[in-house]
This record gives structure tokens, C-alpha cells and sequence, in this order.
């Protein structure tokens, strides 16, 4: 008989590892929070021009590239199964978001209606947003997949 | 591909749990293996044969085979 399918920590009640995920995903935290603080900083006239603008423009780009070395990482220590898992969601993701990002940009240029907030398109932060609830979704489908 | 997993893990009195274990891979793994909805890679495949003393062909099948 199949023995239930519940990950390994809620079978053997042990506790969510939410620090372990805080410090998987510290460092995105801090580029997306980097990234609104650049963007608004840019905005302001007492910014002078020069080199300060373009070292607060890339100042998000240092804890991406970590992020992305952590998350490579944390890929390669899981086993071949959920690797496969994580691909799968990624290549899913990145697929849909270009499709939809695709279909919503023509959709603006066709002259479709669209809040105020959105009438120029996505944006970076949008975009990303969308990809990481695909990616989200990839992950239920792949695990149900295999289950 | 069909597989021997769950039989011949039954006949060692070990739990998907120990199994994972011994492998290094988690349980939902082997659970997907036995399931047969997941085939494993050719290294994972040769370390079951090891494991269980047995040739590879004698754990899985290929049913696409004649």
C-alpha cells in the first residue's frame, strides 16, 4: 500500500524550515528591495548626473548575481527527481511569462483598455511578478505529475 | 518502464523512507519510481542493483520491449 504523499516535514512533524527559505531567497529580497529604492532614487532632481546615477542603477545587479549562484546551488543539492521538478516549473514559467508578456504588449498596441498603472505595459517588476506565480503553478503541476 | 522497487524493498522489511535513505535521494522519489512515474537515471538505476545485489534488468523492465 502507497504510504501517504506528504513531504518529509509535515509527516515527521517537524517545523516548516521558513528561516532556511528566508535565507534561500535573502538575497532576492534584498535586490527587489534594492531595485524600488534605485528606481525611486533616479527619479529625484538632487541626484547628481554622473557616475553616483549609474552606481545606483547597477547597485540591485550585486545581490541578483548572488541569488542567482545560491539558487543554482540549492538546485544542485536536491536529488534527480525534484530537479527535474524545478525544471520543469522553470521551463514553464519562462515560457508562459514570454506568451503572456507577448499577448499583453500586443494587446496595448492594439489599443486595448488597460488601468492607469499598467498602460505602458508590465514593466521588469511585473514581469517578474508573473514568472514567479507561473513558476509557482509549474511546481503543483510537476509534483502532481510525479505523484 | 515497469520495476521490481516496492517488492523487493517489501522483502527486505525496509519503508520508502529507509530506502531513500540508504540511495540519498528523498522519499517521494522512490515513492515515484515504484509508482512508475518516474524513471530513475542510469546511475540512480545502477546504485538500486548494487543495493539489492541484482542486475539491472532483473529490477526493471523495458516494456516496449519484445
Amino acid at each position: 500500500m502507497n504510504e501517504p504523499l506528504l513531504p518529509d516535514s509535515v509527516r515527521h512533524r517537524i517545523r516548516y524550515p521558513f528561516l532556511g527559505d528566508v535565507q534561500l531567497n535573502v538575497w532576492a529580497i534584498l535586490a527587489v528591495g534594492l531595485a524600488i529604492a534605485a528606481r525611486w532614487s533616479l527619479r529625484q532632481p538632487w541626484l547628481p548626473e554622473g557616475t553616483a546615477r549609474w552606481a545606483i542603477a547597477l547597485l540591485p545587479l550585486l545581490p541578483s548575481y548572488l541569488y542567482a549562484n545560491r539558487l543554482v546551488r540549492w538546485t544542485i543539492s536536491h536529488d534527480e527527481m525534484q530537479r527535474r521538478i524545478l525544471l520543469e516549473a522553470l521551463v514553464f514559467a519562462a515560457m508562459w511569462t514570454v506568451f503572456l508578456r507577448m499577448a499583453f504588449d500586443l494587446y496595448l498596441a492594439a489599443g486595448g483598455a488597460m488601468s492607469h498603472r499598467l498602460r505602458f505595459g508590465l514593466g521588469v517588476e511585473g514581469t517578474f511578478a508573473v514568472m514567479c506565480f507561473l513558476y509557482v503553478v509549474g511546481c503543483v503541476i510537476a509534483n502532481r505529475r510525479y505523484q | 518502464m515497469k520495476n521490481r522497487l516496492r517488492e523487493l524493498r517489501a522483502g527486505k522489511g525496509w519503508s520508502q523512507g529507509d530506502l531513500a535513505e540508504r540511495l540519498k535521494v528523498s522519499r517521494q522519489t522512490i515513492n515515484s519510481i515504484e509508482t512508475e512515474k518516474y524513471d530513475p537515471s542510469l546511475p540512480l538505476a545502477f546504485r538500486l542493483s548494487r543495493l539489492f545485489k541484482l542486475p539491472v534488468e532483473e529490477i526493471f523492465s523495458d516494456e516496449s520491449a519484445g
